[in-house]
């Protein structure tokens, strides 16, 4: 009786290994996606001004074969939300667009085209928030935690920890060098800092989530329910960004940039 | 006993055989029809063509069913197989099946003939069974009411028309279904959704009509004298052919609670309050609205515009411009509005094909996306001056067939005047000749816009990354572990080293001097045993420079080992006496007064002699 059971079990397990095999997309598969997604793009683009509707149609089917090689491929590329967030920009949804480039600017926080980009479809969007004037300070001085990916991040430390540790080794050669001693000092400090920057980064990304409303217009209302009263004199627009603070049933508790606190419905919104 | 159960399963294993013996031929194609059971005039219901012994959709003649409107729902593919294993004896019996389902409207109440259908399948044809229905007439009440509208009963092809429908509702309702031929007519209209239901005030609902999910408005009003719900919904109907066109008349169909009944009398269901043991019944009850009478024109050929794009109704253009006092190259963005009935099909007017644009203003081929808001269209270009010579922008016109005329019309926005100077540009030949004139024309970046999208095979590469799974590839194993190592196996050879006797006696040598004075510091000079002191430091200070053992040295040891090692004679004499000062008070029990030792002599012997043995 145990046998049967060892075997109903392991022949579960690889049924089930092998049909999640089945479910992701080959190579050749991706890479077909790939090349409808770009022929549909220069389509599209085509199409824009003779035929507006027949474009929008067009990126719909370039967003679908990327969200493909994202979910059903396993890829996860910066370019992708980057393509994704153009595809959502030249179809004229806004929020959807920011969506995916903050989701790029994740993998790529450093890429000149997304941040343009970004900054453009941000100049389209109805509502410009203020931004705190702490978080700018935050911002300027520590430039160098916002635009690093945690790749550099990781690989500058790791560089300065080696180069940390042969300049230690120096000091002891060199009968206690005191440039040695220097330029281990400072590696070890810089990496030290770096290190703090990365640790920073996978916390935001488990604990410290953002997204971005993707509706045209949304009533933000200051409890989690259609009965409380709005929480702005005007509904908030597409592309506007926020920190999550809390998920409660269908609602959502956001902070503004502007440091203004609100609930809007889950489905108004993306989280990056 | 058990020859018994061996026959037993011997026949059973022998009937199971046949039974796959006989399915395992080819299963012979059978083709029949069936509906649901019942059915009322006007509410769509199902028809089912069901194919046996095959697995694939037919093609069907639904020419005999023109008068019940068919529309197909798909179909499914039913087949199923079914494998036997008996005392190791395997068998395999499959049963195919496709079924094609359809939606009828019955369209008259009483006994109905749905006749029999050909449906071709491999090449071969089959007939349906005829099915004789009973179709049920709902009731009517004044509960709910119906009525179907349109915006006006003439007009032209591709002019649209709202169809608005009205829904009264006086009483609790359980499903509905409307029947609305007006929207199913391909034939004669293209639907189009409106943006917002007709009507103003009330609350903006979603229902559903013909499976899609559409916006209502709901207010409050009254039908037949009673206060009832006022459900308005529309549709934006486009003819596409001329002609007198025949609307059917609508209706709808709804499960009206009549009455709320308690299930039982027991008085245990009295204390639940009948919510969850009250029973509400239903009937079925429609209403309809009764048809109109479209008269469609074909739109003229005589004064076609040959810009006219399509657009029939009521169209208006207006623009805006900022900023209007710009340099030669500048941009400026020109906000064209465009409002109508249907904006749908409006599109952006051609501004290069517009010779007094084209001429004076560089267009660039990309805009962006337009924006709908309210009845007008907006749409947003940037184009910039290319000489300074241009005063306006020009009017630019928008042709559509204006119905309340009946003819063809251009509207045309209003001209806006511009001041544009020339752009100064200093060029390095101007600057060494004012005779040479530059023909260039200055490069100016544009900084707003897109970037293009990425392609190649760098897009498809996975750039996740987690820096634990980082730290075990082997690069990275190389860089935090390789020069760890070099540092703790350069501070395990420099400990041994430092450890190492040979490195200890230099060190004592080395440090000896400075520790015997730093000694030589702490001594209290009025103390009885100062001089004591003072000779064992003096003794450990030529112990340790020289590596003997300081307690059983002498001030006459001192000398000898001093003068070997070539110190100064003089200076010797002076520290050998000063030793022997010191001994002389530890055994003498004391000195004389002008004997006393002077510390600050004897620090000054050590200092000199430890610098000239250094040297």
């Amino acid at each position: 009786m145990k046998f049967h059971t060892l075997v109903k079990t392991m022949l579960i397990v690889v049924g089930t290994a092998s049909w999640a095999s089945a479910q992701k997309l080959s190579a050749e598969e991706i890479n077909d996606l790939s090349y409808q997604a770009s022929q549909y793009f220069r389509q599209a683009n085509d199409l824009i001004r003779t035929s507006p509707s027949e474009a929008y149609k067009l990126y719909d089917q370039v967003i679908l074969r990327y969200q493909r090689i994202v979910e059903e491929g396993g890829i996860s590329n910066g370019r992708l939300y980057y393509n994704m967030g153009n595809a959502y920009l030249l179809k004229g949804d806004i929020g959807r667009s920011i969506l995916n480039y903050r989701r790029g600017q994740r993998l790529m926080p450093d890429n000149p085209d997304l941040a343009k980009n970004l900054g453009y479809a941000r100049s389209q969007r109805l509502d410009q928030v203020s931004i705190q004037a702490e978080k700018r300070v935050l911002q300027t001085l520590f430039f160098w935690h916002y635009d690093l990916s945690m790749q550099a991040k990781f690989f500058l430390t790791s560089c300065l920890w080696a180069v940390g540790c042969v300049f230690g080794s120096l000091w002891l050669w060199l009968k206690r060098n005191r440039f040695a001693l220097w330029i281990m000092g400072i590696t070890f400090l810089v990496g030290l800092f770096l290190a703090g920057s990365l640790i920073v980064d996978r916390y935001n990304e488990k604990a410290h989530r953002q997204g971005v409303i993707t509706l045209d217009s949304v009533v933000a209302r200051q409890g989690d329910g259609d009965n409380y009263p709005a929480s702005f004199t005007e509904p908030l627009h597409s592309g506007t960004e926020f920190d999550l603070l809390e998920e409660r049933r269908e609602w959502l508790r956001i902070e503004l940039s502007s440091g203004d606190e609100a609930w809007i419905p889950i489905a108004s919104a993306g989280i990056i | 006993m058990r020859h018994r159960e061996i026959i037993q399963a011997g026949w059973a294993a022998a009937v199971i055989l046949l039974i796959g013996a006989v399915q395992a031929k080819a299963q012979p194609i059978r083709v029949g029809a069936a509906v649901q059971r019942e059915i009322y005039v006007g509410e769509p219901f199902q028809f089912q063509i069901q194919i046996d012994g095959y697995e694939q959709a037919g093609e069907v003649d639904l020419g005999p069913l023109d008068r019940f409107s068919p529309r197909s729902m798909g179909g499914q593919n039913q087949s199923s197989s079914m494998t036997t294993i008996i005392n190791g004896q395997k068998s395999q019996s499959k049963t195919l099946r496709y079924v094609m389902v359809y939606q009828l409207t019955a369209p008259s109440a009483g006994s109905v003939l749905i006749p029999s259908l050909t449906v071709e399948v491999k090449g071969q044809k089959y007939t349906t069974n005829p099915i004789t229905i009973n179709v049920l007439k709902p009731g009517v009440t004044d509960k709910i009411g119906l009525e179907m509208g349109i915006s006006q009963t003439d007009g032209y092809v591709g002019q649209p028309l709202v169809l608005m429908m009205t829904w009264y509702v006086g009483a609790n309702l359980g499903s509905y279904n409307f029947n609305i031929p007006a929207l199913r007519d391909a034939e004669h209209f293209v639907i189009e959704d409106m943006p917002a239901p007709p009507g103003v005030g009330g609350e903006l609902i979603q229902m559903e009509l013909y499976g899609e999910q559409i916006t209502a408005r709901q207010n409050e009003g009254v039908y037949q004298g009673n206060r009832c719900l006022e459900i308005t919904f529309g549709k934006i109907l486009i003819p596409i052919k001329p002609g007198t066109i025949q609307i059917g008349g609508a209706s709808v169909i709804c499960n009206v609670e009549v009455t709320s009944r308690s299930r039982s009398r027991n008085p245990m269901d009295d204390f639940f309050s009948g919510g969850l043991f009250s029973r509400r019944e239903y009937e079925r009850f429609s209403s309809s609205a009764p048809g109109i009478t479209l008269d469609i024109k074909a739109l003229p050929s005589e004064g076609r515009p040959a810009d006219f794009s399509g657009l029939v109704g009521r169209y208006s253009i207006a623009t805006t411009a900022g900023p209007v006092k710009v340099n030669v190259g500048d941009p400026i963005t020109l906000t064209i509005m465009i409002g109508g009935e249907l904006l749908r099909l409006v599109d952006m007017p051609n501004l290069a094909a517009l010779p007094a644009m084209a001429d004076n203003f560089k267009i660039p081929t990309s805009q962006s996306a337009p924006k709908v808001s309210g009845n007008r269209k907006i749409f947003t270009q940037t184009i910039r001056a290319i000489h300074d010579q241009v005063t306006e922008i020009p009017a630019i016109p928008l042709s559509y067939f204006d119905v309340d005329q009946g003819a063809y019309f251009t509207t045309y926005s209003e001209a806006i005047p511009l001041e544009v100077l020339a752009t100064k540009v200093v060029t390095a030949g101007q600057a060494l000749s004012a005779q040479v004139a530059s023909q260039a024309s200055e490069i100016e970046a544009v900084r707003t816009g897109i970037a293009a999208n990425y392609e190649g095979p760098e897009l498809l590469e996975n750039t996740a990354f987690s820096p634990m799974a980082a730290m075990v590839r082997p690069g990275y194993i190389v860089l935090w572990t390789g020069p760890l190592g070099l540092l703790i196996t350069s501070g395990l050879v420099q400990l041994m080293r430092r450890n190492s006797p040979g490195r200890q006696q230099a060190r004592r040598k080395a440090h000896s001097g400075s520790q015997a004075i730093r000694r030589l510091k702490r001594i209290d000079s009025q103390s009885k045993s100062a001089a004591e002191e003072a000779a064992d430091i003096m003794r450990r200070y030529v112990g340790a420079r020289f590596n003997q053992t300081s307690q059983s040295l002498t001030a006459r040891d001192c000398r000898v080992i001093l003068s070997e090692n070539r110190a100064d004679e003089k200076i010797v004499d002076q520290f050998c006496e000063l030793l022997e000062r010191c001994e002389q008070s530890r055994f003498a029990g004391g000195l004389a007064e002008n004997d006393s030792v002077d510390l600050r002599e004897i620090k000054e012997a050590v200092k000199v002699l430890d610098k000239q043995l250094k040297s």
